[in-house]
């Protein structure tokens, strides 16, 4: 079941990759606020707040561990 | 993940200095000021340095067994650095990192080493990723692997026991349009060794035992986001993350990111974020007797959990106020108001509920 919807999930997106965006297209794309995790190290932090007190741990796009917290 | 639109690139060149903090209502505190610099040494490659203390004050607990006040922090594990006996509880943990990145082909590699130490605990990791584009940029995978070498050495114990951490992951960011851009990711990890918290206990009838886990957890977790722009001046990021164990804890997060420019020099961001979490196999609210795996983590417990995020960006430019004259400048201000139910009390606090407030303070800057 997990497979399945990951593979849903992927195919949904590539799928509509075939439409391609060109260079001069990606203005909008550029702009800071459409990167995911722009500044790393603000994610790692967040990601360390979090391992101290949930469960759960990746698939975030951000790096933590180091203090046995997780 | 930064960078995702751009495999091909090398990081910017900058020094960031962060300084962190992070307080709740079970009386923990941490502060962490870090600092980091990201410098170009060639056309294809670059390296980084990474420093980070984390200091924390919390309470300590009382071993009820000896019936002496020991210097540990019973909240986040964290001991004194002046040994059993202090009053009061304090622990700093030091972190150093080095990393390159270079560009092979049309391939980005990446790799990086952590190595961290505090009074009771030392942890050395690796980790690497490979960043690779297909269709003229629309298309970007990157793979990654992290290794950890802990060693857990408990004050109040005359052990040490090692806890190994392996993960691969994998991402792949797609574009689907020209104010749209997704990207799936997965990681897979393998805990080793001691898992379970040195510090705390489990109170059976009147006795006090260490907890005791498996020691082995598979954690997986597969998620989804999209980042679409809304017009000229504002973006909305929507994520989905379903995470699942050999301990049996699953759960849901689902998280939102509204971000806009408010004017050329300012951005402000408001998230939200919740998450609900399942109960491990072992996790009990109390012990009538010892079992084979015992545990008063309230990680573990079922729960749930609503966060609000604010973010604040402010830019230098040229022809604006004298702290915002310098356009290689950048300031970060963040807040995060996090509140969390466990089904459970805490073992420590007898709360079901946690509140928390952290906050990040930062300065970049690109040269």
């Amino acid at each position: 079941m997990r497979r399945r919807l990951f593979v849903v999930l992927a195919a949904a997106l590539l799928l509509p990759g075939c439409v391609t965006v060109q260079p001069w297209e990606r203005e909008s794309l550029a702009d800071p606020i459409m990167i995911f995790d722009e500044n790393p190290i603000e994610a790692g932090i967040k990601e360390h707040h979090i391992d101290y007190r949930e469960g759960s741990h990746g698939a975030t796009g951000a790096q933590s561990g180091g203090c046995g917290c997780g | 993940m930064a960078g995702s639109l751009m495999a091909q690139d090398l990081p910017q060149d900058e020094l960031q200095v962060n300084v962190s903090g992070y307080f709740d209502s079970f009386d923990v505190s941490v502060v962490y000021p870090n600092i980091s610099l990201t410098r170009r040494v060639s056309e294809s490659t670059s390296l980084t340095g990474r420093y980070l203390v984390d200091m924390v004050t919390a309470a300590s607990i009382s071993d009820v067994q000896a019936g002496q006040e020991e210097a540990v922090d019973a909240v986040t594990s964290a001991s004194s650095r002046g040994g059993a006996g202090l009053p009061s509880f304090d622990d700093v943990r030091h972190e150093v990192g080095l990393g390159l990145t270079q560009l092979v082909a049309e391939r980005t590699l990446s790799l990086n080493g952590i190595y961290s130490r505090e009074n009771d605990y030392s942890s050395a990791t690796l980790a690497g990723t490979l960043t690779q584009s297909f269709a003229k940029k629309n298309t970007t995978l990157q793979l990654g692997f992290v290794q950890s070498w802990d060693k857990v050495f408990p004050v109040t114990k005359d052990w040490t026991r090692d806890k190994n951490v392996t993960t691969v992951s994998a991402s792949l960011s797609q574009l689907l349009g020209k104010r749209l851009i997704a990207q799936v990711l997965y990681s897979y990890t393998r805990n080793t060794g001691h898992l379970s918290d040195a510090y705390k206990f489990v109170a059976i009838d009147g006795e006090s035992f260490d907890p005791v886990h498996p020691d082995r957890r598979i954690r997986q977790a597969a998620s989804a986001r999209i980042n679409y722009r809304l017009g000229a001046k504002s973006a909305v990021q929507v994520g989905y993350r379903y995470y699942w164990d050999t301990w049996d804890v699953n759960s849901h997060t689902l998280s939102g990111l509204y971000q806009r420019h408010l004017s050329p020099a300012v951005t402000l961001g408001v998230g939200l974020r919740s998450y609900l979490q399942s109960r491990a196999f072992f996790f009990k609210p109390a012990y009538p007797e010892p079992e084979t795996f015992i545990t008063v983590d309230n990680k573990l417990d079922a729960g749930y959990s609503n966060e609000l995020q604010f973010k604040l960006t402010l830019n230098g430019g040229k022809g604006r106020s004298f702290f915002l004259s310098d356009e290689r400048l950048q300031y970060i201000l963040g807040l995060n108001i996090y509140r969390r139910h466990t089904d459970s009390p805490d073992w420590y606090s007898g709360q079901t509920t946690l509140w928390a407030g952290y906050f990040n303070a930062g300065i970049r800057f690109r040269f």
